[in-house]
């Protein structure tokens, strides 16, 4: 059984992702611009529209603070992430994303998305490092050319993404 | 292989887009021109459906669009499949473009 953490897909803009966090890690300012990525909608409530009996959104609650090493840093080309703890999975990870990109003109996000844990290594296995590709119009209006162009664009980045994260 | 499905009562006598493989039925509101949806080529890879999909409008003008479907919500989006999606995205980009 995966973990639930999160599950992509198209065709009718549903996304199945982060059930439960307490708090989000960003990088410094310094060094990394602020977050400007929007987490795909319906995170919290697509379980249900979705209908995905295994994902733990309504089980997990969690109240408190996630310990979780202050020196362990975003892995490359991550914006920023969220800790996760607690039922079925009590031991603390996080997931990060990468720099989401809307394709302009249409309502489709491409984001990456990985599993980090305290130690800084990603998931390789149970959920290793993959895309949410969100979809509110492609299946209706479609795209232009141009719009079409720059969401290959956008998948091609985040292949590349994926590749730096070990996926 | 083409399917005409009109209503020979309201719709003009125009020929089907070149690159249809499918033609559904002439629909008019109002003052606007009638008009038909049409579906062209359709690339299926990795799980997903790209397609081209378009209005014909009854004097012969053609608005064409992609749409991309996925055939299951829990399709797992890893590098190699991003890149093939990415490809037959280009390739519909392109299609429509030189249109």
């Amino acid at each position: 059984m995966t973990r639930g953490v999160f599950r992509a897909g198209v065709g009718d803009g549903v996304t199945q992702g982060i059930v439960e966090s307490a708090q989000v890690r960003v990088p410094t300012p310094k060094t990394v611009p602020a977050p400007s990525v929007v987490p795909p909608q319906n995170f919290e409530s697509c379980s249900v529209r979705c209908g995905f009996g295994d994902v733990r959104s309504a089980a997990m609650t969690t109240t408190a603070p996630i310990t979780w090493p202050s020196d362990v840093p975003l892995p490359p080309g991550a914006q920023w992430a969220r800790l996760v703890a607690g039922d079925p999975d009590p031991d603390p990870y996080s997931v990060v994303y990468g720099a989401g990109r809307d394709v302009a003109g249409s309502k489709v996000s491409v984001q990456a998305i990985a599993v980090q844990y305290p130690d800084g290594s990603l998931d390789s296995a149970e959920d290793p490092p993959q895309v949410f590709l969100a979809v509110d119009s492609v299946g209706g209006a479609g795209l232009v050319s141009g719009e079409a162009r720059e969401l290959a664009a956008a998948l091609l980045e985040a292949a590349d993404q994926l590749d730096r994260w070990g996926a | 292989m083409s399917t005409m499905s009109t209503d020979t009562n309201t719709i003009p006598n125009v020929p089907a887009p070149p690159d249809a493989t499918e033609v559904f039925g002439w629909s008019q509101h109002g003052p606007d021109l009638a008009r038909r949806p049409f579906t062209g080529a359709v690339r299926e890879v990795a799980g997903f459906t790209v397609r081209i999909e378009g209005i014909q409008r009854e004097n012969g003008t053609c608005q064409r669009r992609v749409t991309v479907r996925a055939g299951s919500p829990l399709t797992r989006l890893e590098p190699e499949a991003l890149r093939q999606l990415a490809s037959v995205l280009i390739a519909a980009a392109d299609e429509i473009g030189a249109r």
